[in-house]
């Protein structure tokens, strides 16, 4: 087994917690934690697809566009929690779901 | 070995942030996590996206984070149940996405490849464009986050002078000053 593969299987495992957070997290922060830990196990499959394949640089440029996206959706996501939070007052989402405002 | 180290921090640092109780320090894991993301990054090859990782994710991911759990506050955080069944489901997730993945992993020649430059701002201009537009979204929702910490302050100013005109007291308003008129304490 190469480095390569042994970080990807890596990737797969963050992709698999990130996953289990969203399944199970009800805070909207600790939910876009969880999405951000997805992202970055897709951001490094990029890489190394691009490795394996060697074509590490258009891997590169691929995950500088998933950052370029994680980052916005973060930046929305806090905007957006912070929001419902002053309308609502709560940040779980079931919670939140349920209330009228 | 080396390899097995990075990994192993990454994967416990993930592990923690998820299921850390409190926000701050979810968010303090999710830092190691982008840290040890950027080093096994950096020792593949990629040194590029390991530099951005480093100071976005690290950086900006991580500051925005504190500014809004300061906005609502820690007791916001909640306690994270233990889920068997979002194991399980999580195992499934990973053995599908194995199954679909190991058979790609098919050892290709090397060929030339032009530099990240190149193929950033030459071989994929639509994704560039996509990007700035992508950019430019979030920094209005940047500016969205900011008008939440600078309202609040807006709002008490607008209904002290409200309360101040209500006496046609135009005068006394044109000396106002946000001191002056702080909630007494009696009144609180």
């Amino acid at each position: 087994m190469t480095p390569l593969h042994f970080v990807l299987a890596t990737s797969i495992i963050l992709l698999g917690i990130g996953f289990y957070g969203l399944l199970v997290i009800r805070n909207m922060l600790k939910i876009l934690i969880a999405i951000q830990i997805m992202v970055k196990g897709a951001m490094i499959a990029f890489v190394v697809a691009g490795g394996l394949n060697g074509q590490i640089n258009l891997g590169q440029s691929l995950a500088f566009a998933v950052i370029a996206v994680d980052t916005v959706v973060a930046i929305f996501g806090l905007t957006l929690a912070v929001k419902i939070q002053q309308h609502f007052g709560t940040l779980n989402v079931d919670e939140a779901m349920h209330l009228e405002g | 070995m080396n390899y097995v180290l990075l990994v192993a921090g990454m994967l416990i640092c993930a592990l923690l942030a998820v299921r850390s109780v409190r926000l701050l320090s979810a968010t303090l894991w999710l830092a190691g996590v982008s840290v040890f993301t950027a080093i096994v990054l950096y020792q593949l090859g990629a040194h590029v996206i390991a530099v951005i990782e480093l100071s976005l994710s690290v950086g900006l991911i991580t500051i925005l984070l504190v500014v809004a759990i300061s906005m609502v506050g820690e007791e916001s955080s909640d306690q994270p149940v233990s889920n068997r069944l979002g194991w399980l489901l999580a195992l499934v997730a990973i053995f599908i996405i194995l199954g679909l993945t190991v058979p790609l992993l098919q050892s290709s020649p090397v060929i030339p490849e032009a530099s990240v430059a190149t193929i950033f701002w030459q071989q994929r201009q639509a994704d560039v464009v996509a990007q700035i537009a992508i950019i430019f979204v979030g920094v209005l929702g940047l500016l969205g986050l900011l008008v939440e910490v600078l309202l609040p302050r807006t709002n008490y100013l607008r209904n002290t002078f409200k309360q101040e005109t209500k006496g046609n007291d135009m005068q006394r308003l044109s000396t106002l000053s946000y001191k002056e008129h702080e909630p007494d304490k009696e009144q609180v």
